[in-house]
């Protein structure tokens, strides 16, 4: 319950509701009497809100996320990791329908072999040790039905779907792909940049390869990111 | 946090764009308070088609809150309705 919210909504509801009832009978001011059944409606509202939500505990919620970043970084660090370069899968390419990253172990490659992967957290292919990792929001990828598309356009409208309307970490997509079939994505006044994290690999870099490779409906590399004010630029392949 | 910001918007816009309708209406030298009611009420409900979904936790209390303001609406344009093809009705209804 957002107490808040409960008690406002509920002060307004009283007020509105006393006061309509008794401006409607004694002063009889319709312009009075009808701000104050305004007031009351957004009261109910309010407080109807306030009473159903449930409170987030916020602080707590960023001493967990900080306390995991911290010790996935700590692993990825001592894997010589933080400077690989991942690849994306699409849900098409995984056994068990969901989209993954895998991030080379030994050399910086790319995967190349992308057939029947096991479903383990640490993959070996062609001798070369891999990690297979789980990305960000696939519950919203999957309530959004993130599917393949026909063209580039289509993408940026998903890629903006996600990032400026229901996450809002940006204002503006732009996604373009170059004659090489290099694909540039640009998220414009970006209000969250999974700050402290040392990896290339970040929240926003891991959550547009992903949706890349879903709408694409194929394997996606991680090229570049460069971050220009409060713009960043990805590159993908 | 996001949905709290999304529920903010909702109530904020709610807000205002009933104290433009009531101003708009006064400006217009409206004296009838179920016209004022209705307005507010078909506002309500397009802001409520504008920003649906509304997180899942708070459709319950926002639900109950349109039956009541539906039944009201419908209650308000019955008497308008009947005020016009049936007025005998209305008086009668109206004096005891």
């Amino acid at each position: 319950m957002l107490i808040k919210h409960a008690v406002i909504g509920l002060n307004l509801m009283i007020i509105g509701i006393v006061g309509s009832i008794t401006s409607f009978i004694l002063l009889n001011t319709p312009e009075l009497t009808a701000a104050l059944v305004g007031l009351a409606m957004v009261g109910a509202v309010m407080f109807a809100i306030g009473w159903e939500m449930p409170e987030h505990p916020i602080k707590a919620m960023r001493e967990e996320i900080e306390y995991l970043r911290e010790n996935i970084e700590r692993i990825f660090e001592e894997l010589n990791i933080l400077d690989a370069k991942p690849s994306f899968l699409p849900s098409s390419m995984n056994k068990d329908g969901k989209p993954s990253i895998i991030i080379p172990l030994a050399k910086h490659l790319h995967v190349k072999e992308t057939k029947d992967l096991p479903e383990r957290f640490v993959i070996t292919i062609r001798n070369i040790p891999y990690l297979k990792l789980r990305p960000p929001c696939t519950k919203l990828i999957k309530e959004l039905a993130v599917s393949k598309v026909e063209n580039i356009g289509q993408v940026e409208d998903i890629l903006s779907k996600i990032l400026v309307q229901h996450l809002n970490i940006a204002d503006n997509v732009k996604v373009a792909e170059k004659p090489d079939s290099t694909i540039i994505v640009v998220a414009s006044k970006m209000k969250y940049f999974s700050k402290g994290y040392r990896g290339k690999v970040g929240f926003t870099t891991a959550l547009v390869g992903v949706v890349l490779a879903e709408t694409l409906g194929k394997k996606i590399d991680f090229i570049s990111l460069k971050i220009k004010g409060k713009d960043s630029v990805l590159t993908f392949k | 946090m996001a949905e709290t910001v999304f529920i903010e918007k909702f109530l904020t816009r709610l807000a205002i764009s009933m104290f433009i309708a009531l101003v708009t209406l006064t400006l217009v030298g409206e004296k009838r308070v179920d016209v004022y009611v209705t307005v507010f009420i078909l506002i309500y409900f397009i802001l409520l088609a504008l920003y649906s979904p509304l997180p899942k936790e708070v459709e319950k209390g926002i639900s109950v809150i349109s039956k009541i303001l539906i039944t009201i609406f419908i209650i308000i344009i019955s008497f308008r309705i009947l005020e016009i093809i049936a007025p005998t009705i209305i008086i009668s209804i109206l004096r005891p």
